[in-house]
């Protein structure tokens, strides 16, 4: 009997205090820009990304976001650990709760989407738009949005994979003026 | 004994609800129909448009180049009241997600039900005496 309240104290008490990410819609798959998005001029370009971006300001508004690879690593031990307390404690019981991952896979895939639209955006040599940020135009964003993703991928000893990852956020949150 | 049953009820009417719809989402690449979903007249929707407007519709009618509906009751986010008349163009369109009872789940919540209520009976069932 302990050991069941003890675990749904650490179900209720971890889905408090961890899980913001709450869907309020399906998302959708958003895969890297392929042959088709290749072949748009800048103006069906420029769309694309709004959409893209669209729908990433939703995962975002449900709380979406990009966790360091410690924090993936850690949550998935816990749910496993808690599913196995909650199975061991109560047989009869429904999914227990879950932290998940916070949405980091789909709003990755969402990221990365970006980029490569971006990326045709610079091949193209389409012309800058700004961003919310002052100073900064989307293609220059495209350039340090690059950068970290270049330095997420290297993994050179040193690096924050957490800290990119929050760099990237905070850059794409502000893509729409 | 008797709230023990409530519960239970309450329990096989949720699993039994909560099986028949299915969500389908897409985000079209182009500004055409997204004919992936085949959507249709009186189709339950949720659109998120290029512009970030969030709304939750039932279709009245899908046009060449746009789709026209009556908004619904607003889901989280969403700030469209029901009962308005609205027409979104295919090319606005961000996401849209649509939810249809789904054959397969619907079967999948009736033998869950079945089997839980089996499972109850058997587990309620008082033991006989041997002789």
């Amino acid at each position: 009997m302990r050991f069941a309240t003890l675990t749904a104290v650490l179900l209720i008490a971890g889905h408090l205090t961890a899980c913001q990410h709450q869907p309020t819609i399906s998302y959708p798959k958003l895969p890297e820009a392929g042959p088709v998005e290749a072949a748009f001029d800048c103006a069906r370009l420029d769309d694309a990304i709004l959409k893209s971006e669209a729908v990433r300001w939703v995962m975002r508004e449900d709380g979406a976001r990009l966790l360091s690879p410690g924090e993936r690593a850690a949550r998935t031990t816990t749910d496993i650990a808690t599913t196995v307390a909650a199975t061991a404690a109560c047989l009869l019981c429904p999914t227990p709760v879950v932290l998940g991952e916070e949405g980091h896979k789909v709003l990755n895939g969402a990221d990365r989407r970006l980029v490569s639209l971006l990326k045709l955006k610079q091949d193209k040599r389409c012309a800058e738009l700004p961003t919310a940020l002052a100073g900064m135009t989307d293609l220059q964003m495209y350039d340090a949005l690059a950068r970290l993703l270049a330095q997420e991928t290297q993994k050179e000893p040193g690096t924050d994979v957490g800290e990119l990852r929050a760099e990237r956020m905070r850059l794409l949150d502000k893509l729409r003026p | 004994m008797s709230g023990d049953r409530g519960t239970w009820r309450v329990i096989l009417v949720v699993l039994a609800l909560s099986a028949c719809t299915a969500q389908r989402a897409v985000s079209p690449v182009d500004s055409g129909e997204p004919t992936e979903l085949r959507l249709r007249a009186g189709d339950s929707i949720r659109i998120v448009t290029k512009q970030r407007e969030r709304m939750s519709l039932e279709i009245t009618e899908i046009r060449p180049t746009e789709l026209a509906g009556v908004s619904v009751k607003p889901a989280a986010h969403e700030t469209l009241p029901a009962g308005r008349d609205v027409v979104v163009p295919y090319a606005d369109i961000a996401l849209v997600e649509v939810r249809r009872l789904s054959a397969a789940r619907t079967a999948a919540g009736s033998v869950l039900v079945v089997l839980t209520a089996a499972g109850m009976a058997l587990a309620t069932m008082p033991v006989m005496a041997g002789p």
